[in-house]
């Protein structure tokens, strides 16, 4: 554990490098948010609609920093192609594991310095507040469930440049699903009702759409993690599978 | 040369050809996922000065097959600090050939083709449902091509930043992702700071809102079917004249 908490230093203090760069970011990542506020303004047929739109904006904006855009890979895509990986085999700790606080550190990075000033940000130009803040501590826990599903989607698509080297393919579907299936952009009840079964029970509205409705006490807690950990489960057990298949077997780039 | 580039370029693009594939594939459902969003927030609806669904369409494509045509032939220029940060553009400074153009040439991205098709399928469905007279309808090609030089002219000025600065990756998020979104939705739904930004100063409403409303028959006036030959008139010298000055200000940071 302590080595773990380690890794995850060393990846916090190695992005702190950037926070220059992150914080002119946050500002375009903003102004998305801006964007998409904007268009549901237009769209929303009374203001109390249009302000709970700004509000599910605004969040979603935050959280996609923890859930949605994790390293490429999970840094796997890099060290493939760098040839680089192999020396992740020398270390005293497993693949899986090693990624898990790499990408940990990253992201309790992305946390400080790019989800919470986001968030602010809205609190201050939106007038975005904490409607139900008994909900703040299971909306947490549930994007702690959320960040882990992401973790291990992106890293079976690190997986995949072991077999195929680049990974662009994959990165883009994943997105493409989550875009439409995930409920960043959109509230499920947008959607044809027929769809709303399926939907919430996709691994993408998991870590996308279903912590947002623990924040607007639309779903519980616990019915939203029976979702999120059935997948985290079965994708765990998928990617430990191929780990240990594919570490055999892959072919190095470089070095 | 320019074809020796060009071909160069694929070569390298279809080497590993699956994710090629998957990619081109991905791009253009990503895009997809794009349109998605509108379809599903004006449904039925329309902004309060009129636009439904198939205008957005059409606006929307415009903006995306532009972004998509100057992605495929000029990526290089996207990713320009790949070239300042390794020194690479020390060799383009040798050759007989102006640097904007090897620079642009050097990645020929066909994986972008897809965000063409797909751009092309929307504003064509968009159109379908819409009653253009055939005389305004023939500008529609023409916007094509003014969008891909007016993604040029801001992806050109922005990598130009690069010769100052080194990294520039973070300021195409709100200089020219941000921008673009902005303007493939219609100008009147954002504040009039918004407003005046994209019409102004990263002008992609000049290709794209105005024009389009002439189109669509919002409006009559002639300064909005202009404003592209306008607005290309001052920002395809500015952006060439600022490259040039980033050239004559370079320092290769290279071994």
């Amino acid at each position: 554990m302590s080595m773990g908490i380690a890794i995850m230093k060393a990846s916090f203090k190695r992005d702190r490098q950037y926070t220059l760069n992150h914080l002119i970011n946050n500002v375009g990542s903003f102004f998305f948010g801006y964007i998409y506020a904007a268009i549901w303004m237009a769209a929303s047929k009374s203001p109390a609609e249009a302000d709970q739109m700004v509000e599910f904006v605004i969040l979603n904006q935050a959280s996609m920093w923890i859930t949605l855009f994790l390293p490429y890979g999970c840094y796997l895509a890099m060290k493939v192609k760098e040839g680089t990986i192999r020396y992740e085999y020398l270390r005293p700790y497993g693949l899986l594991t090693g990624s898990f606080f790499e990408v940990a550190g990253h992201t309790l990075y992305n946390l400080f310095f790019r989800s919470i000033p986001l968030f602010l940000g809205g609190v201050l130009l939106f007038g975005v507040r904490i409607q139900r803040p008994d909900m703040l501590l299971p909306y947490l826990v549930a994007i702690f469930n959320a960040f882990l599903l992401s973790f291990l989607i992106n890293y079976l698509m690190g997986l995949w440049c072991f077999k195929y080297i680049k990974m662009s393919g994959p990165q883009l579907f994943y997105y493409f699903c989550t875009s439409i299936l995930g409920g960043y952009y959109i509230p499920f009840e947008r959607y044809p009702e027929w769809m709303l079964p399926i939907l919430k029970n996709l691994p993408f509205a998991a870590v996308g759409h279903l912590p947002t409705r623990v924040w607007f006490g639309q779903s519980s807690l616990l019915e939203v993690s029976l979702v999120q950990w059935s997948w985290i489960i079965v994708i765990f057990i998928i990617a430990w599978t191929l780990t240990k298949r594919l570490s055999g077997s892959f072919g190095v780039q470089g070095g | 040369m320019l074809f020796t580039l060009i071909r160069a370029s694929i070569k390298t693009q279809t080497e590993y050809f699956t994710n090629f594939l998957f990619t081109m594939i991905s791009n253009g459902l990503a895009m997809l996922a794009d349109f998605f969003v509108i379809a599903i927030i004006f449904g039925g609806g329309t902004t309060k000065d009129g636009w439904n669904m198939y205008h957005i369409a059409v606006l929307y494509s415009v903006i995306q097959i532009g972004f998509g045509l100057f992605r495929t032939f000029g990526e290089g220029v996207h990713r320009f600090e790949e070239l300042i940060l390794s020194g690479g553009f020390d060799i383009l400074l040798l050759r007989p050939a102006p640097t904007l153009l090897q620079v642009a040439l050097r990645i020929v991205d066909l994986k972008r083709v897809g965000v063409v098709i797909q751009g092309l399928a929307v504003g064509l469905w968009g159109l379908a449902h819409l009653s253009v007279p055939l005389d305004r309808l023939i500008f529609y090609p023409l916007l094509m091509i003014a969008s891909t030089l007016m993604s040029a002219c801001v992806s050109t000025a922005i990598a130009a930043i690069a010769f100052w600065s080194g990294k520039n990756e973070d300021i195409n998020i709100i200089g020219l992702y941000a921008t673009r979104t902005a303007g493939s939705w219609p100008l009147t739904i954002y504040s009039s700071f918004i407003q005046k930004l994209i019409t102004f100063v990263i002008p992609f409403a000049t290709v794209g809102y105005y024009p389009v409303s002439y189109i669509l028959g919002f409006t009559d006036h002639m300064g909005a079917l202009l404003a592209p030959v306008i607005a290309l008139a001052i920002t395809i010298p500015a952006a060439l004249r600022f490259w040039s000055l980033g050239v004559s200000r370079y320092t290769s940071t290279g071994t």
